[in-house]
């Protein structure tokens, strides 16, 4: 009686699993699976390629151009995650306690991060253009100069790194509204028994609280952080783009630039393959040391 | 029993489900759709451009017997959505090339149909196709028929130089003075210095800033591989430092920036000289459609040729062309459609939207008389001289982008002569060695 029972339960989730795993399957593993196999080609989008083993990913690791797209990819995930997390962080703290309106707050700092990157993308193109746009010209009336914001390589990285942190902080303030609520009250009365201010109840009970939820946060910006496009791929002309001098060609433009404007469909997989490689590795090594720093006991 | 019959009913109407979604999956290649009785379709892909559609709808409107069905694609993506819809096996019987270059990695890869049978077959007038022979040709084959001439000239805003007092480029040229020296002199003599009025506007593309270089016959990379530039290159870069410089011309990265697109750069009336091809009268006749055109009117532009420092004058261009695809089930209506558009039929209707066909005939130069301003910018336009392709081979892709991310860095770091040069080498070097 038990060894059917058994099979009809495993059956049964099975069976509610697979629309997922499906989806997942089809929509992840199989163009994962393609990917690598296309990077050990020279297809060029076509009928006619052939193998060309590892040649794709010594070309890649000897490529300027794609060492280059690498250090600027990571410059940005350093500043954007850094920033994201910080503003989301102290919004957090701040719409956690009795604020007017708060709930209102929420809502709208947590809007940018549902709205399409396409159109903040070029709103802010539009803001700030460097001849005509509000912002330069808002600069000049109060005596500031203009600043060249996208068209410098000097100031175009942090300018995409600026829009992407406005639009993406909202949505971790969420994460971590949600982790400072689950925090056991009672931490923060004995705490007030002991004498403790602000400072020491943020450091030895919120920081360390909401270590999950930093983990998880720190985790998934930094995914996102390296697969940054479309805001690039708006806000610096398109096909054309990648920023005065190549300043904020970033590692999935320059994939998408060799696959789609050149054709080496089989180099920018191996492109693909190696930043895959890339993510896995950081995110076990952070999911490894999380032992060292994450708190997961509760109060 | 009852949870068992529950069970059951449930995996069963999951299963069912996944049935249901899976052929949604299955369909990689639209299929073309059984012809029924009636005109034969032709699937015809070209992108999106104020005048394409009326010479479709010319030839649709010629005859009865082939109904071309134009699929429309952005203009800023033609190039990525069309290798996206050849690699995906999206149905179609011909298509417009817009980045020629890209014919060469199409022709390798199969999908380009080649036309000598059909153009015998046919008795086809190749008047059109002779002037443009090695262009459309690869490894002895016609892969495509040119229905666009090839010419990059300067349109030129009168009323800017009126004002300024300044001769017109035509009178320089008429004076055989047209040399890019005193293309500079000039551009810098009609702006303003503050980027209210700019002497001429390169556009963003690698061969608008390129144009010495190109006429001097550097081919950048070889068609067998080899590097080939030199000082003419270097003169390139600098002619657009200078200018950027004393604020002659918009700068690059500001055109970037802003997506200003060359045709209103043109039509806001302060830019009086503007490098480029030979389908401009088109863009113009709209903008006087559409009451675009700001202090100046039609008859205040005209056209000359790009100025140049070699003792024959060429001018810059590749022709642009359709090409048959190979999986194409209606090759031969797809070509009578493309035939009649790079033949004289087709170059008539052509021109009368403001395009230089590839073939030049009376009712042809009758039809561009009203699409330009005055006779001698009609003279200009269908003269007959030596066209030169910019970097016409299969790295020619490539070799833009090369060229745009060193300009790039030239323009915006201090680099020696040398620096730019083994820049640019570098990067050549590199396509050459990665070309697989």
């Amino acid at each position: 009686m038990t060894a059917p029972r058994s099979m009809k339960n495993r059956l049964v989730v099975a069976s509610f699993l697979l629309p997922s795993f499906l989806g997942f399957f089809v929509f992840v593993l199989l163009p994962v699976i393609a990917t690598v196999g296309v990077s050990l080609t020279n297809y060029s989008g076509g009928r006619t390629f052939h193998l060309v083993g590892l040649a794709n990913y010594v070309s890649s690791l000897k490529s300027s151009a794609f060492l280059s797209s690498l250090w600027i990819t990571a410059r940005f995930v350093v500043f954007s995650v850094f920033f994201q997390l910080l503003l989301a962080f102290v919004f957090a703290l701040m719409l956690n306690g009795k604020v007017f309106a708060r709930t209102f707050f929420r809502g709208l700092y947590f809007l940018p991060s549902i709205l399409s990157s396409i159109a903040i993308g070029l709103a802010f193109a539009l803001l700030l253009n460097p001849g005509e746009g509000p912002v330069n010209m808002f600069l000049q009336s109060v005596g500031i100069s203009k600043q060249p914001w996208l068209t410098s390589p000097r100031t175009a990285l942090g300018t995409i790194i600026f829009v992407s942190v406005w639009q993406s902080f909202g949505y971790y303030m969420v994460l971590f509204l949600a982790g400072l609520q689950s925090i056991n009250p009672s931490l923060y009365e004995s705490a007030n028994l002991d004498g403790a201010g602000l400072l020491r109840k943020l450091v030895s009970i919120t920081v360390p609280m909401l270590t999950p939820t930093t983990f998880f946060c720190i985790t998934t910006a930094i995914i996102k952080g390296f697969q940054v496009f479309d805001l690039i791929y708006i806000m610096t002309g398109g096909q054309q783009g990648g920023g005065p001098s190549g300043s904020t060609t970033v590692l999935v433009y320059d994939i998408y630039r060799n696959a789609f404007m050149s054709f080496r469909m089989g180099y920018a997989s191996a492109e693909a393959t190696v930043l895959l490689l890339l993510l896995l590795a950081i995110t076990i090594i952070q999911y490894r040391s999380q032992r060292g720093w994450v708190s997961y006991d509760a109060a | 029993m009852k949870d068992h019959i529950v069970a059951k009913g449930i995996i069963a109407l999951l299963l069912l489900s996944v049935f249901a979604i899976v052929p949604m999956f299955a369909g990689g290649g639209e299929e073309q759709p059984t012809a029924a009785a009636g005109p034969q379709t032709v699937t015809y892909v070209l992108w999106q451009d104020p005048t394409y559609v009326n010479i479709v709808q010319a030839y649709n409107d010629s005859q009865s017997k082939i109904k071309v069905d134009p699929q429309i694609v952005t203009s800023a993506d033609y190039e990525t959505k069309l290798t996206t819809m050849l690699a995906g096996g999206v149905y179609m019987d011909a298509f417009m090339e817009k980045r020629q270059t890209d014919m060469f990695a199409q022709y390798d890869n199969g999908y380009i149909e080649p036309l000598d049978n059909y153009i015998k077959k046919n008795n086809y007038d190749t008047r059109g196709l002779d002037s443009y022979k090695a262009a459309v040709t690869v490894d002895g084959k016609t892969l495509a028929l040119p229905f666009r001439g090839a010419r990059y000239y300067i349109y030129y805003n009168k009323k800017m130089f009126e004002a300024a007092g300044i001769d017109t480029p035509d009178k320089y040229v008429q004076r055989g003075e047209w040399t890019w020296k005193k293309f500079m002199e000039v551009a810098e003599k009609l702006s303003s210095g503050d980027g209210k009025r700019y002497g001429a506007f390169f556009y963003t593309w690698g061969q608008l800033n390129m144009f010495p270089a190109i006429q001097a016959n550097v081919s950048f990379i070889t068609r067998d591989g080899k590097i080939d530039i030199n000082d003419t290159v270097l003169q390139s870069f600098k002619m657009r430092k200078e200018l950027e410089q004393k604020k002659a011309i918009m700068p690059y990265v500001d055109i970037v920036a802003t997506k200003l697109h060359y045709s209103q750069a043109f039509y806001n009336g302060n830019v009086a000289m503007l490098p480029i091809g030979e389908w401009f009268p088109g863009f113009m006749l709209d903008g006087k459609k559409k009451d675009l055109l700001k202090g100046f009117t039609w008859d205040d532009w005209g056209v000359t040729r790009l100025p140049s420092d070699q003792q024959t004058y060429a001018s810059v261009g590749a022709p642009t062309f359709n090409n048959i695809y190979s999986g194409s089930k209606n090759k031969d209506a797809a070509f009578s459609f493309i035939g009649w558009m790079g033949g004289a039929d087709g170059a008539a209707i052509v021109a009368k939207n403001g395009f230089l066909p590839a073939m030049i005939t009376p009712a042809v130069t009758e039809a561009l008389s009203t699409v330009l301003p005055d006779k001698e910018s009609l003279d200009y336009f269908t003269e007959n001289v030596p066209v030169i392709p910019p970097y016409y081979t299969r790295y020619g892709s490539r070799v833009e982008q090369a060229i745009l991310q060193t300009m790039q860095e030239y323009l915006l770091n201090d680099m020696t002569d040398s620096q730019v040069m083994g820049e640019l080498r570098n990067k050549l070097q590199d396509i050459v060695n990665t070309t697989n």
